[in-house]
């Protein structure tokens, strides 16, 4: 009986991607196995024919590469405030009873007037949201918790846009935020 | 999921970090010029590889701020500079393969057969035969595990080395020869 190389080893010799050992076993074989080599040519041929077939790829929009920059802002600006509280308790137990009163604060003000300013982050236990605005600094919990999905979440004026929420990590990723309508 | 109207959730912030209980570290400005090169430079080969994975422009796109996102957050373990493309790649593979699976277990379809518009350069006769190619193209993917669509997308449509495979992968030579074997059997019977 003739030994043949397996069809994964033809497969691989193709296009050199067999480890060289098993490359100079199997082209000693296709020197004399017509049946072989025929099979070996139709998978030299895979690759540029999935290459026609797949064509050029849609060109990317021009505000993604802006969306991309602007979501690493805001990861920045949450990024210093996350670390400083949580290596102190003291002070973030101060400053959650202070963002707790203050949120309080803003339920039934005036938001009329638009805010200079906005952010949201999302940290793994909330969506949390920031405005700069004639009244100053605010900021507020948009949503407590880890959404399940896709969501628009607000707060007042400020609506966040969430596009995806990782399952195994809980990790969220923030798409847009808007003020007012 | 939409709270009322001027409602304000008042409660308690756990100011935890954002990705696997590690705190970001805080980025200088060089950082952020450096981060904005890098999705100057790359944006759209990422894009293309994401495309090709997923089958869809608006699941790319998301994919595209998640994983530069990501590549942001970890620009600390990149050791080589050199080496930037295929650690953003290996990023995006397995962003793409968690989607994928997640997608798999959620029971939807993540192809989208409404192709996209192509360049307006071309006619609409080659735009039609165009698009009925990466139809069918797309259609003999979605028969492949995500880790042999990973693979073949990188070797056969992008053109990475077989090592460079294996690296966006983060699996061994071995490993990454199985999948690319395997997958161009599945698409020689399918195409064929």
């Amino acid at each position: 009986m003739i030994w043949h190389p397996s069809e994964s080893d033809l497969a691989l010799a193709a296009t050199g991607d067999l480890a060289a050992w098993r490359d100079l076993l199997v082209r000693r074989h296709l020197r004399g196995c017509a049946e072989c080599r025929q099979l070996t040519g139709e998978y030299a041929a895979l690759p540029p024919a999935l290459r026609e077939l797949a064509g050029d790829a849609p060109a990317t929009p021009a505000w993604l590469s802006e969306r991309i920059l602007a979501g690493a802002t805001e990861a920045t600006a949450f990024a210093g405030a996350a670390r400083a509280l949580r290596q102190n308790p003291a002070v973030a137990f101060a400053a959650m009873v202070v963002l707790f009163l203050l949120a309080l604060l803003l339920v039934g003000r005036d938001s009329s007037l638009p805010p200079q300013n906005y952010k949201a982050s999302a940290t793994a236990d909330a969506v949390i949201g920031e405005s700069i605005g004639p009244r100053g600094r605010e900021r507020m919990v948009v949503y407590a918790g880890t959404p399940a999905g896709p969501a628009v979440v607000s707060a007042g004026d400020l609506q966040v846009e969430i596009s995806q929420v990782d399952p195994r990590t809980g990790a969220i990723t923030i798409t847009r935020i808007r003020m007012g309508d | 999921m939409v709270t009322a109207a001027g409602e304000t959730l008042a409660g308690e912030i756990l100011p935890r970090a954002v990705e696997g209980g590690r705190t970001p570290p805080l980025v200088s400005a060089e950082a952020t010029d450096w981060f904005a090169g890098l999705v100057e430079q790359h944006l759209r080969r990422v894009f293309a590889v994401l495309y090709r994975m997923v089958g869809n422009s608006a699941d790319a796109q998301d994919l595209a701020q998640e994983v530069f996102l990501k590549a942001f957050q970890r620009q600390h373990q990149l050791r080589d500079a050199e080496r930037v493309l295929p650690w953003l790649l290996r990023i995006a593979a397995n962003a793409a393969i968690d989607f994928q699976r997640a997608r798999a277990a959620q029971r939807q379809e993540p192809w989208d057969d409404t192709l996209e518009p192509q360049s307006s350069e071309i006619s609409a006769e080659s735009r039609l035969v165009q698009q009925e190619r990466q139809r069918r193209l797309h259609r003999a993917l979605r028969l492949l595990s995500p880790k042999e669509r990973a693979a073949i997308v990188l070797r056969d449509l992008e053109g990475l080395s077989g090592a460079e495979v294996a690296e966006a992968l983060g699996c061994s030579r071995i490993t990454v020869r199985a999948h690319i074997a395997s997958a161009r059997i599945k698409l020689r019977r399918i195409l064929s």
